[in-house]
């Protein structure tokens, strides 16, 4: 198949610096990814693809085109889909835009991976994750079902433009499984999910993973609802990591704000929340590469780790060259696109609150009435409203600092300002990470955080 | 094209060889407080190939159409292991032709005249409302199929949709509205964009829910929300063959409100998620998934169809099994006029945040309200922090009611319903 290698593009820079583009760059990617999944005793699906393409994106005035394709010899034709499309809308818009100022670089960054998840035969990999799946299901006989999954994909990108040649290789590899039991009519499901760009050491110990997964899931069976209200509740790393994704990072992406739809416009420098918490957006996540991890942004834009809040303070937003250039700030190199097939759009990467003082049993002592929540199931938000919810898989209640049982699957939902304000306490360790993904524009991506837990007071559950 | 595909088949040496090729334009056109900002062209090609050799199943995807995606997919089955039945791929077969899933493309600048009305629609400096993000996607595919049993099977097909966000500040008040419309036809984006600003105006100057409700009415988009991601994943025959569904041993026995009437169609006239055959060659059709609260089919692909000795149902989506158009049967009276006689405290739920997070395999839920009003004495008050939670096949076996009004929501077609047994909690 056409490659990488076929694009042209010393061909490509010549037809675009034909126009008076104020940008452009060309993206190109070939992935390769494996995915095996197995219910109960069945190797249900084994599949693998090579995919890539590449895409043009440029500023014509103040318009932007963009144009894809998953054929490398249709460089010229995209060009100039691209440019036309760029040259209508700079007629028909009023926004006047640009781009901040790049870092260029001429660099390919491949990683040495301790195990290479190539390097390690499908058979193999098909024999784990069919015996995980057969393990857990035979492990008690109220389990109906038992999905285990496993993704390998290793995408070579290239981001070419006027100022920098940018090559990098990622490789996620990603394990998950839901777990459903069911007894004298009832049923329940929980889920674990592990992800990483660190190689196949991923695979490590999921197994006792999903062993507990396995017995949380009966644990629940016969649990009772929990009382909705308002209450305290301490939300383990996992849930304080879709608290803070949900809750804040959307309002503090820069497209929302320009666009209006963030509640966090117009606040840089203003204290949001109590001074020990702070909030981190790293992409670079140190050498742990974490599954929303890269080297270099969509745009061609170093990794970098940013304070979003500093000590309750707004310190900046997370931003693209176009965001930074109408808000009058620096790129933080978070423009990120689900494939080359899409624009890249401003995104989070590996965001966490920083940890603070205290520890668990402290935490809990200061719970008269109230939940432990745990396991992350997800959530959503209005960044306009600073509306926001997130759910947990897990709740207990606590009464007097003690966990007493295990309740069925709870939602705390709020405003951003008001429960940033409710935490009273910073956990004082990193908890185990939850990767997932992100969806919006129509657009996923892989992210990730390693949070601490939280004391929140006064909470809304249901 | 079918000279390539069928070129291609045979030098495949597996037993059975499936291959779908799906060729792809489409454009977006975005744009960002009131104005458009800029486009985004697409053009791709997919091709998805299946082979079984004995039982053992490779699946291999590329964006070429060459030897390497039979070769790689043929060398995976042998790798594989047997899955638990595998009875063969459809043979060919007549399909009858589903109307309406094909029309014509509009132009560039068309496209930016419906982006001046949707945003003409929104923006009203009086009122302090104004669109935030727009999204106007036109595209146009081609789906190739081919496979060992002699199923030649292509149709051309194109959608349509319009994603709006808008936001209204005025008098230190704020509100924000959210919606998408998707159709085989170019939507009315001066209507929709009109029905938008009517409700993110309606949404100002919320207050806390402060009376006990007896009934919540959700709206088809609330509906749809739950629908697809708290109760429909039941329906799956994977799921029910494994062991996974709520409705393992319950065909033809009463699941819900004899009120209800669910169906599956995939051969609705220009329905959003019609087409004339699915991924593996089988002629849509249209189920009745749930008759007057009674369930009565599942949802098949070929294997799943044959495993449970019934007909394929035309839900076949790669190696899994996927919905097309759901259908709820309207009532025959408007639900607000139905629930408000009995002097009921009403919460309208228009949208809500987190539906996603629900359990399917309990259809546990726990929502926020996210656009909602309290209904009291013939007054409409727009609501804030609310949550709604519940198990949905309980809320679904207690229908007040169901509206007369059917509502497209991205291939769901419904009314509202009333419902009893849903939990509110307000803050």
């Amino acid at each position: 198949m056409p490659t990488l290698d076929s694009l042209k593009l010393n061909l490509a820079r010549k037809l675009l610096e034909k126009h008076k583009l104020h940008y452009w760059d060309i993206r190109a990617e070939e992935a390769s990814s494996t995915g095996i999944n197995a219910w109960n005793n069945e190797l249900r699906r084994i599949a693998q693809s090579l995919t890539g393409g590449f895409s043009v994106r440029v500023l014509y005035g103040n318009g932007w085109g963009f144009a894809a394709s998953t054929d490398f010899k249709k460089i010229a034709e995209t060009i100039q889909k691209a440019v036309k499309v760029a040259k209508v809308m700079a007629r028909a818009t009023k926004i006047k835009t640009g781009v901040a100022a790049g870092k260029p670089a001429r660099i390919k960054k491949v990683p040495k991976l301790k195990k290479d998840p190539r390097d390690v035969s499908l058979a193999e990999k098909r024999n784990l994750i069919l015996g995980l799946a057969k393990k857990a299901y035979r492990s008690d006989s109220r389990i109906k079902s038992a999905i285990v999954g496993y993704t390998e994909t290793v995408e070579n990108k290239l981001f070419f433009s006027y100022e920098s040649l940018v090559e990098q290789k990622l490789t996620y590899v990603h394990v998950g499984a839901r777990i459903m039991a069911s007894s004298k009519g009832k049923n329940e499901e929980q889920h674990y999910s592990k992800g990483g760009l660190a190689g196949y050491s991923v695979v490590e110990d999921i197994e006792e993973k999903i062993s507990e997964t396995c017995k949380k899931t009966l644990l629940f069976l016969n649990a009772e609802k929990a009382e909705g209200g308002n209450f305290t509740v301490l939300a383990n790393g996992e849930m304080t990591d879709v608290f803070i994704h949900e809750a804040l990072g959307h309002a503090s992406e820069a497209d929302n704000v320009l666009s209006g739809g963030s509640c966090l416009a117009g606040m840089i420098g203003k204290k949001i929340a109590p001074r020990y918490i702070s909030v981190i957006d790293d992409s670079t996540s140190g050498n742990r590469m974490d599954f929303g991890s890269y080297y270099f942004d969509d745009e061609g834009t170093p990794a970098q780790k940013t304070y979003i809040i500093k000590n309750g303070i707004l310190k900046t937003f997370l931003h693209n060259r176009e965001t930074a250039y109408k808000l009058k700030a620096k790129p933080t190199g978070n423009a990120r696109a689900q494939s080359f097939a899409h624009r890249p759009i401003v995104r989070m990467s590996n965001t966490y609150a920083e940890k603070g003082k205290d520890s668990i049993k402290n935490m809990l002592s200061k719970i008269k009435k109230g939940y432990l929540l745990k396991g992350a199931v997800g959530g959503q938000v209005d960044p306009a409203k600073g509306s926001f919810l997130f759910s947990a898989s897990e709740a207990y209640l606590v009464k007097k600092g003690q966990i007493e049982k295990p309740l069925r699957a709870v939602s705390i939902s709020g405003n951003i300002f008001e429960l940033l304000q409710r935490i009273v306490s910073v956990g004082n360790r990193y908890e185990e990470p939850w990767p997932g993904f992100c969806g919006k524009g129509n657009q996923r991506v892989p992210v990730n955080g390693r949070n601490p837990s939280v004391l929140i007071k006064g909470a809304l559950i249901s | 094209m079918f000279y390539q595909l069928k070129k291609l088949l045979k030098k495949s040496k597996a037993d059975y060889t499936e291959i779908n090729l799906l060729k792809s334009e489409s454009s977006e056109l975005i744009g960002e407080k009131n104005q458009v900002k800029g486009t985004n062209i697409l053009d791709t090609l997919n091709v998805f190939v299946r082979v079984w050799i004995g039982k053992k199943q490779g699946i291999a995807f590329s964006n070429s159409l060459n030897e390497d995606v039979i070769k790689k997919a043929v060398k995976i089955a042998k790798c594989s292991k047997e899955l638990e039945f595998f009875y063969g791929l459809p043979a060919r077969q007549k399909y009858k032709k589903v109307m309406g899933l094909y029309s014509s493309m509009p132009t560039e600048e068309e496209m930016l005249l419906l982006a001046k009305q949707a945003i003409g629609g929104i923006a009203d400096k009086k009122k302090g409302s104004y669109l935030s993000e727009l999204s106007l996607i036109k595209s146009s595919g081609q789906h190739f199929l081919v496979n060992s049993e002699g199923i030649e099977a292509a149709e051309k097909t194109t959608a349509f949709s319009a994603g709006i966000a808008a936001v209204a500040k005025k008098n230190g008040k704020i509100s924000s509205c959210e919606d998408t419309i998707v159709e085989r036809k170019l939507p009315n984006v001066a209507d929709f964009a009109k029905t938008v600003k009517k409700e993110l105006l309606a949404l100002l100057g919320v207050k806390k829910l402060k009376k006990k409700v007896t009934m919540i009415i959700l709206s088809p988009k609330a509906l749809a929300s739950l629908l697809g991601h708290a109760f429909l994943g039941n329906f799956n025959a994977i799921s029910v063959i494994k062991g996974r569904s709520l409705f393992v041993d319950k065909l033809n026995k009463q699941i819900v409100s004899e009120k209800i009437i669910l169906r599956d169609n995939g051969s609705l006239s220009g329905g959003t998620r019609s087409s004339n055959f699915d991924s593996e060659g089988t002629s849509m059709q249209d189920i009745a998934l749930i008759e007057k609260g009674m369930l009565r089919s599942f949802v098949h692909n070929y294997n799943t169809a044959r495993h449970l000795k019934t007909k394929p149902t035309g839900n076949g989506a790669g190696s899994g099994i996927g919905f097309s158009n759901i259908l709820l049967k309207p009532g025959k009276k408007d639900i607000i006029d139905n629930v408000a006689r009995n002097n009921e405290k009403v919460l309208l739920v228009n949208s809500i945040l987190g539906a996603h997070t629900a359990n399917e395999a309990t259809t546990a839920f726990s929502v926020k309200a996210n656009a909602a009003y309290l209904l009291d004495n013939g007054k409409k008050q727009p609501i804030k922090d609310v949550m709604l939670s519940g198990k949905f096949i309980e809320a679904l076996q207690d229908v007040a009611a169901i509206g007369n009004k059917i509502k497209n929501v991205c291939g769901f077609y419904l009314p509202a319903i009333a419902l009893r047994k849903i939990d509110v909690t307000a803050g």
